[in-house]
């Protein structure tokens, strides 16, 4: 597949604030990056290196295998972006600002700007002046701006702030349907995991400045910690029988033990056998899996290291808890 | 140039909607009206007893009433107001776009910056000759009004050529404001600016070293010749060429190679 965007060890020094250190990324064609951070993660700092809007101070970005620069004018030609909050000339009509945008892309067709209004449901607010949309609506007009052009990238700064729930479905519909009937590749960052794993074919989490994971969205799940939860009636009786079995058990607090062999995690029902046999019938098995919010803190190095949530009860002999 | 034709069209677009615009225009001609008022109020010394302190200070600036006087202190305001004025409008069409934070959406565009750049300063050059072009019929208009006496015909191609001279002397400084307004990334910088340079017009002419500051050469270009208006040299020009390439140059350089945070 062909490689759309990539940076080699971008780094971005403010004085002597690291705010990107050494951030290698690739984004194929028609892929939708998803590049998660917290807030002062780097997001906005590696999007504006993209765009040209700051020069690296180490490292080299490249879209389209053309290195990105103040004066690589070509290739905004096949880029659409939003970064950070939309803007927007508030005195404007809707469609005049679209209007602005459509020529400054040198873009000929002027019913582009009608497109651009019904994809993103803004076509009853086209006379209405900028500084009069509501926030999600002003967000829609961001979007219609980075796509008057009909971009074959997009990059986009968390294009769902400000959107209501309705409108974050709407906007993720939009963008998978663009990757996928268009072959649109698009980047996007956020802060909510959860969001973007529902949206994203790869993922990139920066923190810190430091790109510290990347992985197939669709391998996610390989990456979440999961461990099998277990209560008996005994539960120092059910920990030795456990160990006896040569499973590692850990107190995993409530009265419960923690198990995260990778059998246990296949097979809670060998589990649940072995203490039966061993006379203390369990009175819980869970596998438990952990959030992808909790992923994301631990793999930033906040809090969430525990598992939580999501659950899957495997009840043994012992009768419900 | 396709690109810079459709930045100039954007760009006439924003000015268009805008109040600014005809703001400009009101607080110019309230400003010719005063200025006819003052010297109308000296030429009937019932009406400048009645207007104390207005007769006062239009005896100070002018002296007399007449189409000279009127004249002088038109030049005079033009000159301050020039500086400011022109200052301003290019502060605003720059400024805004950091304001509105609009100034991202134009960064990474097919079209370059510099004629995104050139297109502004066109704009800007555009409205403050339009606004020149209203004001000198307007002062004719309300000195004739006003029924000063003393009118000159043949000063006339005069003052016009010198009043023309001055407004685009003014107009090739304006984009210094334009480099304060983005690196500032907003108005208070390049309005902070202007004032200062205004200030320094005034303290240069006092120590009589005017003629070597560029913001002074318009000043001086405006008053044409006379006793009490320093003699511009060639060392004049230079400096005054200087400060509009440097003007032209710094504002370039800022969007080609400053970070654009």
């Amino acid at each position: 597949m062909d490689e759309i965007i990539r940076t080699d060890r971008v780094s971005k020094n403010f004085g002597k604030v690291r705010a990107v250190r050494e951030v290698s990324l690739s984004v194929r064609a028609g892929e939708i990056y998803g590049f998660l951070g917290l807030n002062g993660a780097g997001k906005t700092t590696t999007i504006r290196m993209l765009l040209g809007m700051i020069r690296p101070t180490f490292g080299t970005a490249w879209i389209k295998g053309v290195e990105v620069n103040a004066g690589a004018v070509g290739l905004w030609k096949h880029v659409g972006s939003l970064v950070e909050m939309p803007s927007f000339y508030p005195d404007l009509t809707v469609r005049e600002n679209l209007e602005i945008e459509r020529r400054l892309r040198l873009v000929d067709k002027a019913s582009s700007v009608e497109h651009a209004m019904e994809r993103l449901g803004l076509t009853r607010y086209s006379d209405r002046k900028a500084k009069n949309l509501s926030l999600g609506n002003a967000q829609r007009l961001g979007l219609a701006k980075a796509l008057v052009h009909d971009p074959e990238i997009l990059i986009l700064d968390e294009p769902a702030n400000g959107l209501d729930p309705a409108g974050i479905a709407e906007i993720r519909e939009l963008l998978i349907g663009l990757a996928r009937d268009h072959g649109i590749t698009v980047f996007v960052s956020s802060h909510i995991l959860t969001e973007v794993a529902k949206l994203a074919t790869r993922i990139g989490i920066i923190h810190e400045g430091r790109l510290v994971t990347e992985a197939d969205a669709d391998r996610l799940d390989s990456l979440l910690r999961r461990r099998l939860l277990v209560a008996a009636r005994d539960n120092a009786a059910a920990r030795e029988a456990l160990a006896k079995g040569g499973f590692a058990v850990t107190d995993a607090g409530q009265d419960l033990l923690e198990v995260r062999d990778e059998g246990a995690l296949r097979d809670p029902g060998a589990v649940a056998t072995l203490l039966v046999e061993a006379g203390c019938p369990p009175v819980l098995l869970r596998v438990e899996e952990e959030e992808l919010e909790s992923f994301f803190l631990r793999t930033v190095g906040g809090n969430g290291g525990a598992a939580a949530g999501n659950g899957e009860d495997v009840r043994g002999n012992g009768g419900a808890e | 140039m396709r690109g810079f034709l459709a930045s100039l069209w954007a760009e006439g677009l924003k000015i268009r909607r805008s109040k600014i615009l005809w703001a400009t225009f009101a607080v110019a001609a309230f400003i010719i009206v005063m200025v006819g008022f003052m010297i109308f109020i000296l030429k009937d010394p019932e009406a400048a007893r009645k207007y104390g302190l207005i007769a006062t200070k239009a005896r100070i600036t002018a002296g007399e009433a007449s189409w000279t006087s009127y004249h002088n202190m038109l030049v005079q305001v033009d000159a301050i107001l020039g500086l400011l004025g022109f200052g301003f409008i290019t502060s605003w069409i720059f400024g805004r776009e950091y304001s509105d934070r609009t100034v991202k959406d134009l960064l990474a565009l097919p079209v370059p910056r510099h004629a995104i750049i050139l297109s502004k300063f066109t704009a800007a050059a555009a409205w403050c000759l339009l606004l020149s072009v209203i004001v000198f019929p307007l002062w004719l208009l309300v000195g004739g009004l006003f029924g000063l006496p003393g009118w000159d015909a043949s000063k006339l191609a005069g003052w016009l050529a010198s009043y023309v001279a001055g407004n685009v002397l003014i107009l090739l400084l304006a984009p210094s404001t334009a480099f304060f307004a983005s690196v500032g990334k907003g108005y208070l910088a390049p309005l902070g600016f202007v004032v200062f340079v205004i200030a320094i017009v005034q303290i240069t002419t006092i120590i009589g070293y005017g003629q070597y500051f560029p913001w002074a050469v318009p000043v001086y270009v405006m008053a044409g010749s006379g006793p009490q208006v320093p003699m511009l040299d060639a060392g004049s020009w230079i400096v005054f060429s200087i400060a509009v390439a440097a003007g032209f140059g710094a504002t370039f350089a800022w969007w080609r190679f400053a970070d654009q945070k």
